[in-house]
């Protein structure tokens, strides 16, 4: 049994009883290179070798013609380049929930066109059928689809039911997950919305470094971009304007409980970023009752202010296209 | 200014400091003292359990000037950065295994010429061994349940035989339905094999829960 060590300044080769039997230098790059192939667990020296190595280094490095200065010069050089290159490749902690809400929006983009596909089907089996986009509608649709004898229909609605059905396991999931991860999050925001936002800040920790006022509007720029490609109606609000105690109230409340909610999530994501600490019920509860007080006091729709901005706009969209 | 232990001063307003290796910066927010030629770092006891032990009266600190450290739980660096101040002509290697503090660590580590940043689990020591070397003291603060065998494994690889280990226990992470006395003991019973005892003081009112045992490595 002979060993080979890949060092920071080249490969050692040890006999049995792990006295010296070879060296052959490589520069710093292969150096990080050989390391790193050795890190996984399942692939990294034996105990004995390393002991070899570590309680013989100064004589093996004599040996081996290395000078001892140099050498550790050397190894801190490529002990920081591993570290980076460990950094980089692992991933972070959040990338299973980024990945998760990922997969969600592809699923529903996938259910909205087969949907469509279905639709138009339908219609040239002489069917008219209409459907909105919620997940009652869908199931309705693939009801009245049933009736229709073809199979292309039947080989659609089959995909669809199946993809709705990933569709709701990777959300549970995603709910477990996020009551793992960031429990007060998940409770203030509801996990799915809650799993977005973190999603969109690319982890919790980034968004437990965002203000209130950044975290109101996180998502706006995504639907911005989309706006610009696609000509729609320019977004106003970032993601957690999806929530129901905002999309439900009348637009001239929304500003407020946005405010309210954004400020209750800065607070959360900093709670499940840096203590762990479950305090979710407690945030809901401060967020209900401004959210009430909200709706007490701003019952009245005040005078609608309208600004004339269409022309300037259309300038502006004609220039950037997708 | 007075040196109470290598490298370590108590300050006027009875703080520690330490000789800041890398002037002008700072690892926590802590404050910088000027001091003649040198500039010294305070050493907040609230923040670092090897800063609440010397105020709780630790008798020996086996970290010395030219000490080469295994550093096993660096974090961000809070308390890997003062050791490294004390170990100035040394080397302070820091084993951390998540990524969060990692990238924190790593920028510490680059002010420091003396620290070697290491992003490896310390449950297996083998893996790091190309970029380490035998070392005179080992300090290790990860609150894990396997705590002592971590620090038996490394010790076995890479610490000298005389040398010294520093071993902050939080008493809490091992068995919380447990008395906090009777769990330290039980970590020290584990180390008796390998190690004389030499100390283990408590960290209260700085650290509820926590102990910090010095012991040398002795046949
Ligand atoms: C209590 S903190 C250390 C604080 C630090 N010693 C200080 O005072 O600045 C414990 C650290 O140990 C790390 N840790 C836990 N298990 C580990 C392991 N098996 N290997 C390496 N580091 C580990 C954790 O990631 C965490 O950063």
């Amino acid at each position: 049994m002979t060993f080979t060590i890949e060092t920071p300044a080249g490969i050692l080769q040890l006999d049995e009883k792990g006295g010296f039997s070879g060296f052959t230098g490589y520069d710093e790059d292969e150096a990080v290179e050989g390391i790193l192939g050795r890190w996984a667990a399942d692939a990294s020296l034996s105990v004995e070798a390393a002991r070899f190595f570590v309680k013989g280094l100064r004589r093996l490095l004599e040996e081996a013609g290395i000078d001892l200065k140099a050498y550790v010069e050397i190894r801190r050089r490529v002990a920081f380049k591993v570290a980076e290159r460990l950094l980089q490749s692992m991933p972070g902690a959040d990338e299973p929930i980024i990945q998760a809400v990922a997969i969600l929006e592809t699923a529903s983009q996938t259910i909205g066109l087969l949907v469509s596909r279905l639709i138009s089907m339908c219609a040239a089996y002489g069917r008219a059928i209409e459907a909105g986009n919620g997940k009652a509608d869908v199931a309705e649709l693939l009801e009245a689809a049933a009736s229709i004898p073809s199979p292309f229909v039947h080989g659609l609605t089959a995909q669809i039911g199946e993809m709705m059905e990933y569709r709701a396991s990777v959300e549970s999931e995603l709910e477990e997950l996020m009551k793992a991860r960031a429990p007060n999050v998940a409770g203030v925001l509801g996990p799915l919305l809650g799993a977005k936002l973190i999603s969109s800040a690319r982890g919790l920790e980034q968004l437990a470094r965002m203000p209130a006022s950044r975290i109101q509007v996180l998502g706006a720029d995504r639907a911005m971009f989309r706006h610009l490609r696609e000509r729609g109606a320019p977004p106003k609000h970032g993601l957690i304007f999806q929530h129901p105690a905002i999309s439900r109230s009348p637009w001239w409340q929304r500003g407020k409980i946005a405010r309210s909610l954004a400020a209750k999530t800065a607070i959360a994501a900093r709670l499940d970023a840096y203590s762990g600490e479950d305090r979710s019920e407690e945030l809901k509860e401060a967020f209900l009752r401004r959210y009430e007080a909200v709706k007490k006091t701003c019952q009245e729709e005040p005078a609608r202010m309208r600004i004339i901005r269409t022309q300037k706009r259309k300038g502006r969209t004609r220039r950037r296209r997708g | 200014m007075k040196e109470i232990y290598p490298g370590v001063y108590l300050t006027e307003g009875d703080r520690l400091a330490t000789v800041n290796l890398a002037p002008g910066r700072r690892v926590y927010g802590e404050r910088l003292i000027a001091d003649g030629e040198r500039e010294l770092r305070e050493w907040n006891p609230a923040r670092s359990k090897l800063s609440a032990a010397l105020l709780k009266g630790l008798k020996t600190l086996p970290i010395e000037r030219k000490s080469s450290v295994l550093y096993l739980g660096a974090a961000t660096g809070t308390t890997a950065s003062h050791v490294s101040d004390i170990a100035a002509e040394g080397r302070v290697f820091s084993v951390e295994s998540s990524v969060t503090p990692m990238s924190k660590l790593i920028e510490v580590c680059r002010d420091r010429e003396n620290m070697i940043p290491i992003l490896a689990d310390a449950n297996r020591p083998e893996v790091y061994a190309p970029l380490l070397e035998e070392v005179d003291v080992i300090y290790q603060d990860i609150a894990q349940r396997n705590q002592a065998e971590i620090l038996l494994k490394n010790s076995d690889l890479y610490l000298k035989e005389g040398g010294h280990i520093l071993l902050a226990v939080k008493s809490k992470s091992i068995d919380s339905t447990r008395k906090a006395g009777s769990v330290i003991s039980d970590e020290v019973a584990k180390l008796k094999d390998l190690f004389r005892i030499l100390e283990v003081v408590d960290l209260e009112p700085y650290e509820k829960d926590h102990a910090m045992i010095v012991a040398v490595k002795a046949p």
